[in-house]
Order: C-alpha cells, then sequence, then structure tokens
C-alpha cells in the first residue's frame, strides 16, 4: 500500500500527472502528515541531486576542436578540387572531340563556381570562430575574456573588429588582469592604425601600475616615437608609484 | 581610418554585440542539416551549444574529468565526421548521446571499467576544472554521492537525461533505445532508490 502512494508521490512530484490527478493529490498530501513528510524528504534528496556541481570544460579542447573543424573544412576543399579536375579532365576530352569554345566556357565558369563556394566554406568556418571570439571577449567572466585575447592575438591578427574590441576592453575592462592582457594581446598589433594612440590614451588613464608598465613596454619595444610626450608627463606625475615611472624614463632613454 | 574612443572606465560597459545572429538562432536540427549539406560554420555553433553539457554527462557517469573531456571531444569529432548519417526525424541531441554512450561503452572497454574510479582517488573536483558549489552542507553532498555511486549506471543514466540535460521522456527514450513509458518507470524507480540510498547512508 505504501509503495503505490509513493509511486504516485513522485510522479505528482515530477509533474507526470494529468491536470485533475495532481489536483487530487494535492488534496491528499494536505491531509496527510505522512505524505508530507514523504514528499519533503523526495523534494530534498531532488533539490540536492540538481545541485551537483558540473565541471567546466578546458579552453584547450575548445581549441582542439576548431583546429579539427578547420582540418575537416580544408578536407573537403581537397576532395571537391580532386572532383573538379577529374571534371575538367573529360571536359577537355570533350572539348577536343567537339572543338566546341563555348562548352569550354562553361565548364571552366562550374569550376571557378566550385572553387568559389569551397572558398566560402571555410571562411565560414573561421568567420564563426571570430564571432565566438568576440563573443567571449565580452563574456561575463574574466578568465574567458582572457582565454579569448591570447587566442586572438595569435591567430587574428588582421580582423580589424578584434582589434577594436581589444581596444575596447582595454579602455573600458573593470578587471586588471583583463587589461593587462589587453595591453599585451595589442602590442602585436601597434602597426594596426589607431592602436598606437589607444594605447597611449590608455596609459593616460589607467590607474594599476602592471598595467601601465606593459603598455609603456609595448610602446617602447614597438619604437613609437608619438608616445614620447606621454611618456614624459606621466614622469612628472606625483600619483604614479615610482617603479612605473623608472620604467618610463629609461624607455625614454631608450627611445630618444 | 577608424578610430578608437576611450570613455572614463565604467563598470559594466558591455557595449559590444555578440556572435552571428543567424546561425545562432537555428534550431538543433536546422543547424545538423546545414552542417550534413557541408557549412561547418553550423557544427561550431552546436558545439558551443552542447560542449558542457555532454562534457558533465560523461563526468556523472565515468566521474574521471580527463576521461569526460575527452569523450567530450571524440563525440564531437564523431557527429563531425558522421553529419551526412544523420537523419533529420531524429531530435538532434538523442543522437548526439546515442554516440556518446557508444564512445563511453568503448572507452570501458579499453580501459577497463575498474579504472573509473567512482568515488576512488580519481574523484577530485575543482583542481582541472572550475566547479560551482552551492551545496549548503559537505555532509549532504557526500552523502549523496555515496547514494549516486551505489545506484545502477542505468538509473544514473536517465536521471542524468531527464534532470541535467532536462530531455524528455520521449527524447531520452531515443537517445536510450527504449520506450517512453520505459524511460518513466526507469526515472521513477531511480530516485527512489536514490531516495532509499541517501537516508540509509545519512543514518550511518
Amino acid at each position: 500500500m505504501k509503495e503505490t502512494k509513493n509511486k504516485e508521490l513522485l510522479a505528482y512530484l515530477l509533474g507526470d500527472l494529468s491536470e485533475k490527478e495532481q489536483q487530487e493529490m494535492d488534496l491528499r498530501i494536505r491531509q496527510s502528515p505522512d505524505l508530507q513528510q514523504e514528499a519533503a524528504d523526495l523534494k530534498m534528496v531532488l533539490g540536492l541531486l540538481d545541485q551537483e556541481p558540473e565541471i567546466k570544460p578546458s579552453a584547450y579542447s575548445r581549441d582542439q576542436f576548431y583546429q579539427f573543424l578547420e582540418m575537416e573544412a580544408k578536407q573537403d576543399q581537397q576532395m571537391a578540387g580532386e572532383k573538379a579536375s577529374r571534371f575538367s579532365w573529360w571536359a577537355a576530352a570533350a572539348i577536343a572531340l567537339l572543338v566546341i569554345g563555348v562548352g569550354f566556357g562553361i565548364v571552366l565558369q562550374n569550376h571557378h563556381q566550385q572553387q568559389l563556394q569551397i572558398q566560402q566554406l571555410s571562411s565560414e568556418v573561421v568567420e564563426t570562430r571570430k564571432l565566438l571570439l568576440l563573443a567571449m571577449l565580452d563574456d561575463a567572466s574574466a578568465s574567458e575574456r582572457i582565454q579569448a585575447m591570447n587566442v586572438s592575438a595569435r591567430d587574428y591578427q588582421q580582423d580589424q573588429r578584434i582589434v577594436t574590441a581589444l581596444v575596447d576592453r582595454l579602455g573600458k575592462d573593470e578587471n586588471e588582469n583583463v587589461r593587462l592582457k589587453a595591453a599585451e594581446a595589442l602590442s602585436n598589433f601597434l602597426s594596426e592604425e589607431g592602436v598606437t594612440q589607444a594605447m597611449i590614451q590608455a596609459l593616460e588613464l589607467e590607474s594599476s601600475p602592471e598595467v601601465q608598465i606593459m603598455l609603456i613596454e609595448s610602446l617602447v619595444n614597438g619604437k613609437r616615437k608619438e608616445a614620447v610626450p606621454s611618456f614624459e608627463r606621466l614622469i612628472e606625475r606625483e600619483d604614479v608609484p615610482e617603479a612605473v615611472r623608472n620604467v618610463a624614463a629609461y624607455g625614454l632613454e631608450t627611445m630618444i | 581610418m577608424p578610430s578608437y574612443s576611450l570613455g572614463k572606465k565604467k563598470n559594466k560597459d558591455r557595449s559590444l554585440q555578440p556572435v552571428s545572429k543567424a546561425l545562432e538562432e537555428w534550431s538543433d536540427e536546422q543547424l545538423m542539416q546545414g552542417l550534413s549539406e557541408g557549412r561547418l560554420a553550423c557544427g561550431a555553433v552546436l558545439f558551443e551549444r552542447y560542449q558542457q553539457s555532454l562534457v558533465n554527462y560523461f563526468f556523472r557517469l565515468c566521474k574521471r574529468v580527463d576521461w569526460s573531456e575527452d569523450l567530450g571531444q571524440i563525440t564531437f569529432e564523431r557527429i563531425i565526421r558522421y553529419r551526412h548519417t544523420y537523419r533529420v526525424d531524429l531530435p538532434f541531441r538523442a543522437w548526439m548521446y546515442q554516440i556518446a554512450r557508444s564512445q563511453l561503452a568503448d572507452y570501458y572497454k579499453r580501459h577497463g571499467r575498474e579504472r573509473s574510479g567512482i568515488y576512488g582517488e580519481e574523484h577530485r573536483f575543482g583542481e582541472e576544472a572550475a566547479v560551482n558549489r552551492q551545496l549548503e552542507s559537505k555532509e549532504q553532498e557526500d552523502t549523496l554521492q555515496k547514494a549516486l555511486a551505489a545506484l545502477p549506471t542505468e538509473y544514473r543514466e536517465v536521471l542524468i537525461l531527464t534532470r541535467y540535460q532536462g530531455m524528455k521522456y520521449l527524447e531520452a527514450g531515443q537517445a536510450l533505445g527504449i520506450s517512453e513509458g520505459a524511460v518513466k518507470v526507469k526515472v521513477h524507480r531511480a530516485i527512489q532508490q536514490l531516495k532509499a540510498l541517501y537516508f540509509k547512508f545519512d543514518q550511518e
């Protein structure tokens, strides 16, 4: 008898009953302290179960997957390429036989279209990856943002949107480590238009000594002479720690 | 010429608009369709959507962080490689877990189930992976862990699919190759048994 009750009670708690049955059970529970106790026990176990901790896969496995995906895209490209070349071989034979210039034109065009499609496919993968990176750069967790920067700096130096996003992080991120990483990543992009200027501006606004030093060193290593006046101003500022001012002074010496 | 504006630091400036709307909004099955037609970018979206829950599916069954990541990886690679064999009438998740299950079975065959170390030495959280700990008491958690470990694998699996992955009985049945009704019966038995085990260990 007790077993049957349990079954219905559980079905009730899991929402597996019809609405009418659900209401009936509601009533029965209210009248029976036993059922109430039982329901509380089950709810507790279900609650604990739902709170079981999750693990978070490492960024490494994401990287691996994208590498796999890009490889797969290349293979597709090769296969389609072979097909296309076999096709044009037959086409060439046909042309030799029929000597129809028009036919030749059509074949060429097909081949060309196929190539275009393939290019589109693999650039779509790269594009999606970039978009995901951009989203990661905007992620709520600082470690995600930092991870995204590592990848950005390594793989996507020419993409304007990513550079812009990095500049954005450097200027606006509330997390010091993220700004530090952004400064480091951007040191690869110094030749991009506006990046040097953005780094100089960030140096003026920055309050963290670590980020300040990273910015100074990046600018010095990149031999960005435009930064000289800003270094000079920094050296004069009393709110800036001495260590930072020393780095700036040393940078000035090497640059001038 | 691009210009960058650097405003004063604001704490919650989230001006970037993330991710291509188009693919993100596709259903799983549409993405699979796209994938089998050769749009590999669809695979990237599916990966982002399910990697975490897939890895945790493995983790909850074998309790090893390293295996779980590996298995997640292998499963996704299979999804990409065998994209042409996907049938649209099957929900994507059911198909994914079909593949996942056979990968885990293979893994057990190769590495031996006894080494799966459920709650043995290998059982540790928080070193390789970040873990959300919200449980009120460590004791309760330990007791639940013990109870879960004592639960037959088939029961644990239905619980994982229906409670954590949020699958309906029908979809979980498709993944497991059993009927909707059978899933429901298993879920009920699993919870009853889990509860009994929990209170048994709790009193010890």
